[in-house]
């Protein structure tokens, strides 16, 4: 419990000296829901010229949207500590995060809770109501429970591979952008059903990279919807626990990474 | 050579030094590629409606957008952003040379050289590599005529032009905001959404398109791709090159106003 409070300090001290440029966080997250509104104001309009996508229409498409936005943004809220790992490395920081009596993970989860990424968040969130709203869904205490379950699946998947750029930043800092393939990769892949994709890439977001557990499936059961692809229509109640398992397997790679660092600074 | 030249060049070799980053570059923008090309397919796939565009020209259009991503101004210069900030802008006033053109030239090379690393290999995959593994319905074609490859190019010199003074615009708000934070972040949203990135510009609503047209921001992507494709051609083309170097003589003028007056209330800290 103990680390539960330190976490809350160092994300309210990270949330203050935000708050000291509030000018700058305002437009930073302007700048996010723009960008991010805009994105899906791209799938809109194709949905608005070709009408569906293989069978999905428009309010099925924004529930997926929706939701992988939302996982994505909120664990980019309090990541923002491992995103920077590079730089950390790079400055030597990580040699006083390593000094101090608690885990590391614990510190970079505190080190920047990011209140700008609430844009991201914000569009998220709209755009699933929309779709929700487009589909005249009729809400159910279980299809909610399914739907908080999935972004809890989708958000520690994120926090996970996160985990995993950091440690690989341990190693290399200037082929990381190829990590984004999985983060603002997946992302991406997330907005459409997975159905839509070819094999190899089904296969890789489905089986190396859990998306389709913590995206798909579930998604499926909120939309009272069976897979095309014809997985067991139980299917989503369970696959959202890869992402807790993926996060499990990057905190793990985490620690062994740590072990390779050589400090760099001076 | 004159300070200029001196700059564009130096500048373009610092970007060639970024050799694996490019590599890195090139597989995530490969990667984002097949993505935007799988959603299309499955449009195309699940539809007859008339499109404004076919599915072979999204296809080239896709992959231009991906192999010449870095045209876009994504962020503030922080080399030059920081000289404001720490003061070190008054080492950069006593040279004997334009400070804009300095500027321009630098945002110019930067551009262009990480563009160059990271173009030249995609389109060896998307035009040549592609066919050959049975991808060739979404390769990259060559461009259909000598006169359209000149136009192309043409257009596409504008678009590094129009990217360099964006970029010294932004670097020049830096004298007002000193973070840059937020225009870092705003006017560079603004270039995602209207330069083509997120969709080819045409598929987006008929009421939005005379916006576009008259927006600096197309000139980035959208008009050099399109003359690449065949969707524009004729009087269209030379209309969208008009276009185009028009923003780009008038935001020059305006970066040369805004760095004049910034210049005239700046006051250097420290000593």
């Amino acid at each position: 419990m103990d680390s539960i409070y330190v976490w809350r300090q160092y994300a309210s001290q990270s949330l203050k000296s935000q708050m000291e440029y509030r000018r700058s966080f305002l437009l930073q997250a302007l700048g996010q829901i723009l960008i991010i509104g805009s994105e899906f104001a791209g799938v809109w309009s194709l949905f608005h010229r070709f009408g569906n996508i293989k069978g999905w229409n428009l309010g099925e498409a924004s529930v997926f949207y929706g939701m992988i936005s939302i996982g994505f943004a909120l664990s980019q809220m309090i990541t923002g500590g491992f995103e920077k790992a590079g730089q950390l490395i790079r400055t030597g920081e990580l040699d006083r995060i390593l000094l101090r009596p608690r885990s590391t993970v614990l510190q970079l989860l505190g080190l920047e809770f990011s209140l700008r990424r609430t844009g991201r968040l914000l569009v998220g969130g709209a755009v699933l109501f929309y779709g929700l709203w487009l589909l005249r869904w009729e809400p159910s205490f279980l299809k909610i429970t399914v739907a908080l379950w999935a972004i809890t699946g989708s958000m520690a998947l994120f926090c996970g591979l996160m985990m995993i750029q950091a440690g690989v930043s341990i190693w290399t800092i200037e082929s990381l952008e190829l990590m984004n393939t999985l983060t603002y990769g997946g992302q991406e892949t997330g907005r459409y059903p997975v159905s839509i994709y070819s094999a190899p890439f089904r296969f890789f977001f489905t089986y190396i990279i859990p998306l389709a557990a913590v995206n798909y499936y579930p998604v499926l059961l909120i939309l009272d919807k069976a897979d095309p692809g014809g997985s067991a229509a139980l299917t989503g109640y369970v696959s959202p626990i890869a992402g807790v398992l993926f996060l499990g397997g990057a905190l793990m790679f985490w620690r062994f990474a740590l072990r390779f660092y050589r400090s760099a600074g001076g | 050579m004159s300070p200029y030249s001196a700059v564009l060049k130096a500048n373009f070799q610092v970007q060639l030094q970024y050799r694996a980053a490019a590599w890195a570059g090139i597989g995530t923008q490969l990667f984002f590629g097949f993505i935007k090309v799988m959603i299309f397919t499955g449009f195309f796939q699940s539809s007859v409606r008339h499109q404004p565009m076919d599915f072979s020209q999204v296809i080239d259009y896709l992959w231009l957008g991906q192999a010449l991503l870095l045209i876009l101004p994504f962020r503030v210069d922080r080399e030059i952003t920081g000289l404001i900030r720490t003061g070190n802008l008054a080492y950069e006033l006593s040279r004997p040379v334009d400070l804009y053109l300095f500027w321009y030239f630098r945002a110019l090379a930067v551009r262009l050289g990480s563009v160059f690393l990271r173009a030249l290999p995609m389109i060896v995959f998307t035009v040549f590599l592609f066919p050959l593994i049975g991808l060739e319905n979404i390769a990259l074609k060559p461009p259909p005529s000598l006169e359209v490859f000149l136009l192309f190019t043409l257009s596409l010199w504008g678009a590094f032009f129009l990217a360099a003074s964006l970029s010294v615009l932004m670097s020049i708000t830096a004298l007002w905001t000193i973070s840059t934070e937020g225009v870092d972040q705003f006017l560079p949203s603004l270039i995602w959404i209207f330069s083509g990135i997120i969709i080819p510009l045409p598929f987006f609503p008929e009421s939005l398109q005379i916006v576009f047209r008259f927006l600096p921001f197309r000139g980035l992507l959208d008009i050099p791709f399109r003359i690449y494709n065949g969707g524009l051609a004729g009087p269209a083309v030379l209309e969208s090159m008009a276009v185009q170097f028009f923003w780009i003589v008038a935001l020059v003028l305006l970066g040369r106003i805004m760095l004049k007056r910034g210049l005239q209330r700046l006051i250097i800290q420290g000593g």
